[in-house]
């Protein structure tokens, strides 16, 4: 595992915020079109072939693609829902981040105040948080580190944040 | 130990082969490797470390932990230093730079104060006329003492750690270790504080064997094993200062502040906020000290600190100890102090007959016990000289004969202890007062597991199984089955019953004897409490505000109890009935530095960017905080000032062409089947037959009917559609409409998402705007009849996918092209090339607001401010009333209030002189002449004021009552500056009223 902390940002996907009546499950269709069973569990992820799908909330869904293919899955999404639902590209509203190393739990409990406790959150576990004064979108990865999810306007807020609280620990 | 003349020979947890230096006042000394700055200050027999509060008088060191009142030092120097120590609580390190707080005390006023200061003397002033308080204040700020204020930045770095756990455990002495160690064994997520450097709290200095071995084998013993634990973490040097409700509580970790700055980690204080399950309360106890004449006097200390400076530091504070004592406890102290080879010249125990082992073990030692006897006044000038001992009666409340003189350097008294429920009352739990005890003890609350001397807790065996008990209580509320704890015995002996007293009376009655200090900080006597009583502050937290009592840096750690029994007695009542006041986070001080951790200089709040920042910056843009956004306010060419700068933006849109970064603008995109009927019911005007494909300026209101936002939507599909909020509302606009979706119209299928950050908006602006757009968009025909005003169109701008909306902030022909913000520089650099030849030029917010002030467009929150109704702005064509569900604050409309003709009406000014530009926020009057008399009638203010290069004079937007039957009118402004600028009320649109040029 690397020294201290290490952020590197993720190649763009395409991202569709998915909504669907609360309490009603996700027809065979929906999962059908995504390509994976949406995750019914608050805060965990699932991801499949080039499709990944993280809960946000009751009836809310973060669906990432291919770069490029969002638009085609958006349309066929909106008339399969049929205004019982919605779906939203928001691909560029996020840039993406991964950080790892050895430090890069510490530095979780610095931005977060939520707890990112191995032993309860791991791959397959993703949570929408603050992290310093911005919000997040945190899943854990299998290799122990975290990708993360960041609103485009404040990236440059998140990066300068996190090379702070990074130097401390050489990184 | 040459240079420490009070230290002794042998003992103690400190290292005596390498002295180390460092300076208090100015003065060089040497101390030792595990002193304190107070044990190296008194074992240098320095024993004034400070003046006192009020009076000025010289005082010494009291205790040796948190409730240090008097040692209030500032540590290091320059930007660096940290006011209000404790210097019983400061490690001592090389080279460490020590300052009384309290040298520059009015050493004139000693004594002599006490007349004109009296207990309500802060009260009284600041009844009395505001001059006098200036003139009191401006002296007692100078004498108090209370620190300096390091002036710079501070250069340290400090930062914040959120942590969780099942069990947080605060104190790491017996209780608190045994707790944490069962809890630990169950498997429980623990973290543990202690404010001291090493965990072991009353057993660093304790002379007791625990299951056969020295009370410090069984702690180090104790730490090892928390060590094995992985889900255990261990703070010492980390002080819990705040507990909050939900199990929040703040730890403030001392990371550097022990070592010379060099040598220090990274990081000087860490704020550690621990969200904890359950909480064991294991902060121990304060020994109380007994109230006699002249108590404050350097020489006088609390027995406890007495056998810990001995035990602990190998320092002797005095040679001849005499001990006043209510309790069998306080004879550890005359056994330490014989043990180390010292003269116990008496104690004085106050109960007629104490029999008890630690009695008994003292009169063996042949240390004189004088039962049934008090120290009624301490003797000395700067220093303790001599006691006087007098016999009391029984109850302790009377002298039963002529007191008489002991001569000694020291006093130790014990009034017995009180248990440290500082921070079980930060969250509002009351104390309550336990009679067996003589103390008050935490009150129940749920999640809170108290254990040890907190409790009322007096032996190390009781403290063990407390904790014990605390922790397996701890981990099986936090969902963890317990395991089975064995207790280890302790070689201590039974106690007998301590006596409740308090105060020892003195010959004369408490006004005419000399000061019984209660509260040393603060200079605050029991006769100022018997005063305070008397002039009819009989509740204690009346009695507490008259006096100052407990208000201290200190909060009263020593006083209060003390203070209440004083009170109780005034009041002939019971402790327990008069009560006790509460305490307030920070349990001891915490620096703003710690609080603030990382989020200071430019990371203080994040700082949103838009895809077309750095471009900006690239061209010298002058930026403006807008929200968290940073927009250009105005691109400004080599020598150019703002208003140069802005005028040829603005005639660049006005007669060319211009361009503006937009994409701060909110963006919510609103979807499902009932998307118009929920658009209908939120905006004041009629959204169901607008057509997919155009646009509408709407307004929304509060539930009060006053406008709260408003901009532009599009009805992209049947039922999806794009609204525009105003870019600081954006967050708001969006939750106001999640809280009626979700709170009052649950049954519309209907959903919100938040696309600001997704697309950007380019604003392309000015009479050529058609012209250059169509150089990089083709598949879009921009024709005015094919694409006119307020429509929306798909299409590639520069070869990305845009959606350009044909809607204008500025009154201009303009195009508002939106793309995907990972393409916006793209866009926006193509869109500055095909414009190049035009001379295209980008323009900031302040253009923006010349442009649209002109056309007498409002910016909702500068010309309003919550209190407007659409109709005092003119905004009555975008109010539709009879729709069938009505709209969010259409029912208020119909207020009375809100129909009065003299309300605040939205029209422009124009100066009579057309240079002057009235600021912003200007006043309006009618009558001129009555300006003189200072008593005006307001008839409005100015809400947005501009040169306009277009017009070439000054416009405004002003708030006037009854505004719109006012046109014509000559008003009046009248500036700070004595000057009066003259304005016409005019209609608030001054350029191009028909609107022909947006609609070109």
């Amino acid at each position: 595992m690397a020294e201290g902390v290490v952020l590197a940002k993720l190649p763009v996907r395409g991202l569709l915020n998915l909504r669907l009546p609360t309490g009603a499950p996700a027809t065979p269709a929906v999962a059908q079109l995504v390509g994976l069973a949406l995750p019914e569990t608050p805060c965990t992820c699932a991801a499949g072939a080039d499709v990944a799908a993280y809960w946000l909330a009751p009836g809310e869904w973060l669906v990432a693609v291919n770069a490029g293919a969002e638009a085609e899955l958006e349309s066929r999404l909106r008339s399969a829902l049929d205004g019982t639902g919605a779906v939203v590209d928001v691909s560029a509203g996020y840039v993406r981040y991964n950080l790892r190393g050895s430090a890069v739990a510490e530095l979780l409990m610095k931005a977060c105040p939520y707890d990112f406790d191995r032993r309860t959150f791991g791959p397959g576990r993703c949570v929408q948080t603050v992290f310093a004064k911005a919000t997040a979108l945190i899943a854990g990865v299998e290799d122990a580190s975290f990708d993360l999810a960041i609103r485009r306007s404040y990236a440059d807020y998140f990066e300068r944040w996190t090379a702070d609280a990074a130097s401390a620990y050489g990184g | 130990m040459t240079g420490q003349p009070r230290r002794l020979p042998v003992g103690g947890r400190v290292d005596r082969t390498s002295p180390i230096s460092f300076t208090f006042d100015g003065r060089t000394y040497q101390g030792l490797r595990g002193d304190t700055l107070a044990s190296a200050l008194l074992a240098n027999g320095v024993d004034v470390v400070a003046r006192s509060f009020k009076f000025g008088r010289p005082r010494g060191i009291v205790g040796s932990g948190a409730e240090e009142p008097n040692a209030i030092v500032r540590i290091g120097s320059g930007a660096r230093a940290l006011p209000n120590q404790r210097a019983t609580q400061v490690e001592l390190y090389g080279g460490l730079v020590g300052v009384s707080s309290a040298v520059h005390g009015l050493r004139g006023l000693i004594d002599a104060a006490r007349r004109v200061l009296p207990a309500g003397f802060y009260y009284k002033m600041l009844m009395a006329p505001p001059m006098l308080w200036r003139f009191w204040e401006h002296v007692l700020r100078r004498g108090a003492g209370l620190g300096t204020v390091p002036q710079g930045a501070d250069p340290d770095r400090y930062d914040k750690l959120n942590r969780h756990c099942d069990v947080m455990v605060v104190g790491a002495g017996p209780a608190g270790l045994a707790a944490a160690l069962v809890a630990a064994r169950c498997g429980a997520r623990v973290v543990i504080a202690d404010e001291q450097d090493a965990f072991g709290g009353s057993l660093l200095s304790s002379a007791l064997r625990i299951g056969g071995r020295p009370a410090a084998e069984w702690v180090v013993e104790g730490v090892r094993e928390l060590r094995t634990f992985e889900h255990v973490a261990m703070l010492p040097r980390s002080t819990v200062v705040g507990l909050y409700d939900h199990g929040f509580l703040t730890v403030l970790e001392r990371c550097a502040d022990h070592l010379p700055v060099a040598a220090g980690p990274a990081v000087r204080e860490r704020l550690h906020r621990v969200r904890a399950k359950e909480i064991v309360l294991a902060a121990g106890a304060i020994e109380r000290p007994l109230v006699f004449a002249n108590n404050d006097l350097p020489g006088v200390m609390l027995a406890s600190a007495v056998s810990c400076y001995v035990n602990r530091f190998g320092v002797a504070p005095g040679e001849r100890l005499v001990l006043a004592t209510t309790n069998d406890g306080g004879y550890r102290t005359a056994l330490d102090w014989q043990r180390a080879g010292l003269e116990v010249v008496a104690v004085a125990d106050t109960r007629p007959d104490p029999n008890g082992a630690l009695p008994r073990a003292a009169r063996e030692a042949g240390i004189r016990v004088l039962p049934g006897h008090g120290v009624v006044e301490a003797v000395g000038h700067a220093h303790v000289r001599a006691a006087l001992v007098a016999p009391l009666n029984t109850a302790g409340t009377a002298l039963t004969g002529t007191p008489r003189r002991i001569t000694c350097d020291l006093i130790a008294s014990s009034g017995g202890w009180n248990p440290a429920v500082h921070l079980s009352s930060q969250t509002g739990t009351r104390p309550v007062w336990r009679e067996e005890a003589v103390g008050f003890v935490a009150g129940q609350r749920r999640g809170l597991h108290c254990a040890g001397a907190v409790t009322g807790a007096s032996t190390v065996e009781a403290c063990l199984a407390q904790g014990a008990t605390a922790g397996a209580s701890a981990a099986r509320a936090a969902g963890l089955a317990p395991g089975k704890a064995e207790l280890p015995t302790t070689d201590e002996a039974a106690q007998e019953a301590q006596q409740a007293l308090f105060v020892i009376p003195h010959v004369r009655d408490t006004s005419r004897a000399p000061p019984q200090f209660v509260d040393l900080q603060l200079d605050v006597t029991a006769a100022d409490i018997e005063l305070a009583a008397r002039e009819g502050y009989e509740s204690v937290e009346h009695a507490k505000r008259y006096t100052a009592l407990g208000f201290g840096t200190d909060q009263g750690k020593l006083g209060n109890v003390n203070g209440i029994a004083v009170l109780a007695r005034a009041l002939g009542r019971e402790i327990g009935d008069v009560g006790t006041t509460m305490f307030r986070p920070a349990y001891t001080p915490a620096t703003f530095g710690a609080i603030a951790g990382r989020d200071v200089g430019d990371l203080f709040d994040p700082e949103r960017h838009t895809p077309m920042h750095a471009w900006h910056e690239a061209q010298g843009a002058v930026w403006e905080d807008v929200g968290r956004w940073k927009r250009p306010r105005y691109y400004p060419e080599p020598g150019e000032e703002m208003d140069a700068a802005v005028a040829r933006e603005c005639v660049a849109a006005r007669t060319g062409v211009a361009m503006m970064d937009a994409s701060t603008l909110g963006k919510i995109d609103v979807q499902g089947r009932d998307a118009a009927r929920f658009l209908d019911r939120i905006y004041a005007g009629g959204f169901l037959k607008l057509g997919v494909g155009t646009c509408r300026y709407g307004v929304m209101l509060k539930d009060d009917g006053m406008l709260f936002d408003d901009g532009v939507t599009v009805r992209l599909d049947d039922e999806r559609y794009l609204v525009h909020t105003t870019t600081g509302n954006a967050e708001a606009v969006l939750a106001w409409l999640e809280l009626w979706r979700q709170t009052e119209w649950p049954d519309l299928d209907v959903y919100l998402t938040s696309v600001t950050d997704h697309w950007a908006t380019v604003a392309v602006v000015g009479p050529k705007a058609r012209e250059v757009l169509g150089r990089v968009c083709s598949d879009i025909d921009l024709a005015a009849d094919a694409f006119p005003f307020m429509a929306c169109r798909e299409g590639h701008v520069a070869d990305v996918r845009a959606r350009v909306l044909r809607i204008s902030f500025s009154g201009e022909l303009s195009f508002e092209v939106n793309v995907p913000a990972g393409k916006a520089v793209a866009v926006w650099e193509a869109l500055m090339a095909a414009g190049s030849a035009d001379g295209i030029t980008p323009y900031g917010t302040e253009t923006m607001h010349v442009l649209r002030a002109e056309k007498g467009f409002i910016i909702v929150g500068q010309d309003t401010d919550g209190s407007m109704t659409p109709h005092d702005m003119g905004l009555d064509w975008a109010v539709r009333h009879g729709k069938r569900h009505g709209f969010v604050g259409e029912r208020s409309l119909a207020l009375a209030d809100y129909q009065r003709p003299d309300r605040l009406q939205l029209v422009g000014l124009r100066t009579v002189e057309p240079a002057d530009v009235i600021p912003e926020g200007a006043q309006i009057v009618a009558d001129v002449d009555r300006t003189r008399s200072g008593r005006v009638p307001m008839h409005g203010f100015v809400t947005s004021s501009y040169f306009s290069a277009t017009l070439g004079r000054s416009i405004a937007l002003a708030m006037l009552k009854g505004g719109r039957g006012r046109l014509g009118e000559t008003v009046h402004c009248p500036l700070d500056n004595g000057k009066v600028l003259a304005a016409e009320v005019v209609g608030p649109v001054f350029y191009d009223p028909d609107g022909e040029r947006q609609h070109g």
